[in-house]
């Protein structure tokens, strides 16, 4: 065993010696490349995307090799499609701030709550449907809002009346905020731990109250990671597709469902594809904006220490 | 805690995020044991049935192996190209940096959709549809930015005195590698291992447009069973991944900690 070890080891040595000098004394430009090839094929693929989303579609060749800008003409003069990024935008606009909000204070009572079983519940809380995905959320949330479920039967003993909220907006921002929450406070708490208590009690001698503390001391404080968590869930709420396909019941499509249907069921390749690029320019001129406005370190990986 | 207005905002949310956050979790344990023919709630009596017909299905054996094959690759593979990518990152010169930094992001900028849909054009040209490996490369590729955050976070936190001890003291660089650098980075690679895994096993967007039916993944199965008929064998599937949840739970509990957890990643 031990000689093995010895073995491997001086394979390794040898291995690294046969680096050419320069790569050798700084290896970072080879330690790039297996991630650079890995997110390569993806690039690749986007530029397989973005030249299809040129094509020229036709109902029974499928494919036409023929430049075009038909394909986003025909989405951008179109007030259903328009409607469907127009959703997209608002419905995740409105739950990611929902989540954000909520979910600094979920980050905000587990960083600072002082019964250990209280956090570790909060904690259990979090990390339970963070863990368990998407698509077995998505059907608790079909089962509560469904026909016959908890929104219907406990309306129905309420106001005597039952409210259906299967296949509605409403479902679709409920479930995309809950799904969003876990992501907020993850996203918050690094930034709220940084916040040290002694501020807080600064403020409080000096005559703040806890809610004027926290407006005024601990909110300035934690804007980095809030605006990190607002940019991340709103990217990711701007992807939705399970959500409003399961939950809106195909009445509250994002851009995601579109795509989907001209891709599978029409076979539509350079519609969806329009789509996906039009979608893909959305997302990153938010984020852009985002870094311009507030310089996001937190989401860059050489700034996390 | 003293009862104040900022207290009782804050038991009044967190209340409020606690029932949103584990409510669809209750609902699907729960219908997984009713005796009634379809999804209800509350659940009518209770039954072990759903479990017995779930795990004699083979639908449900066959996609739950293929997905764990396929988390595995996905895992697998983010170690070495994780940890090769934040060590490039934060410990040496590269020229463009910011360019590249902006570059390994596309797949957390990219909608996981469009990236499903950009891959198959790859795959289908590569003809490697049909099989795991490629979908846990696929899974990799789109969840590798939480990989190299969280090894990040360790590199960044990792005093180089200890590598430079290590060498004034005989260690040649692969030894210095092997023995000091990977174990200081051992809590950032667990931590992103452990979301690699988990994200690899419960993703199903970019699956759902690259798998084939030789090589269904569980949440992509689940989730056209969900839009097609709802029986209680779906909860009891769905109560699966959540005993998965729950022992992730344990295991960051035990082996991090959860509140550290919280703060890596």
């Amino acid at each position: 065993m031990e000689k093995l070890k010895w073995i491997l080891i001086d394979s390794l040595i040898r291995l690294k010696k046969g680096i050419p000098g320069r790569l050798r004394r700084n290896p970072g430009y080879l330690l790039i490349i297996p991630s650079m090839i890995s997110v390569g094929f993806l690039a690749a693929g986007l530029a397989y995307l973005t030249s299809y989303s040129f094509l020229k579609f036709h109902p029974s060749k499928l494919i036409i090799y023929e430049l075009t800008l038909e394909n986003y003409v025909k989405i951008l003069w179109n007030p259903s499609y328009l409607g469907v990024f127009a959703r997209t935008i608002w419905i995740s606009l409105s739950a990611s701030i929902l989540a954000v909000a909520l979910g600094f204070f979920y980050a905000y009572l587990t960083v600072r709550v002082e019964s250990p079983l209280v956090r570790k519940l909060l904690l259990i809380s979090l990390f339970i449907p963070f863990f368990s995905g998407d698509v077995i959320r998505v059907y608790g949330w079909l089962i509560i809002f469904g026909k016959n479920g908890l929104v219907s039967k406990l309306t129905q003993t309420l106001i005597g009346r039952s409210i259906d909220l299967i296949y509605t907006e409403t479902a679709v921002l409920v479930g995309l905020t809950q799904i969003m929450i876990p992501v907020a406070v993850l996203m918050t708490a690094p930034a709220l731990t940084f916040v040290k208590r002694e501020l807080e009690y600064a403020a409080q001698n000096l005559g703040a109250d806890e809610l004027k503390t926290l407006r005024y001391v601990v909110l300035p404080l934690c804007k980095p990671g809030l605006i990190a968590a607002l940019l991340t869930t709103l990217t990711l709420s701007m992807t939705a597709y399970a959500e409003p396909d399961i939950l809106g019941g195909g009445k509250a499509n994002f851009v995601a469902n579109l795509m989907y249907t001209f891709m599978f069921n029409a076979a539509d390749y350079p519609t969806s594809a329009a789509l996906g690029v039009l979608l893909t320019s959305i997302i990153s001129i938010v984020v852009f904006i985002f870094l311009k406005r507030f310089g996001l370190g937190t989401l860059m990986y050489t700034r996390r220490s | 805690m003293r009862i104040n207005k900022l207290n009782l905002i804050l038991s009044l949310l967190g209340a409020l995020n606690l029932i949103l956050l584990s409510l669809p979790t209750i609902i699907v344990v729960s219908t997984s044991f009713t005796e009634a023919r379809i999804v209800s709630f509350p659940p009518k009596g209770f039954t072990f049935k759903w479990y017995l017909e779930l795990f004699s299905t083979e639908w449900f054996t066959k996609t739950f192996m293929n997905s764990l094959y396929a988390a595995t690759i996905c895992t697998a593979l983010s170690i070495p190209i994780g940890v090769a990518a934040a060590l490039a990152l934060n410990r040496y010169r590269i020229k463009g940096v910011n360019g590249i930094q902006i570059f390994l992001l596309l797949p957390f900028t990219v909608p996981l959709i469009v990236s499903g849909i950009s891959l198959l054009f790859i795959y289908v040209r590569l003809g490697w549809l049909g099989s795991i490996p490629p979908i846990g490369f696929a899974l990799m590729i789109i969840n590798i930015p939480f990989m190299i955050w969280s090894v990040s976070a360790s590199v960044n936190s990792l005093d180089p005195n200890l590598e430079y001890a290590a060498q004034n003291l005989g260690a040649e660089e692969v030894q210095t590698f092997i023995y000091v650098t990977v174990p200081s980075l051992l809590p950032g690679i667990i931590s992103g291992a452990l979301l690699m895994f988990i994200l690899g096993l419960t993703e199903f967007i970019t699956s759902m447009i690259l798998v084939t039916l030789t090589n269904m993944t569980l949440p992509v199965a689940l989730y056209n069973s969900v839009k097609t008929y709802l029986t209680p064998v779906l909860s009891s599937a769905s109560t699966i991944y959540i005993i998965i949840a729950v022992l992730t739970v344990w295991l960051v509990d035990k082996i991090i900690g959860l509140e550290e957890y919280m703060k890596i990643i």
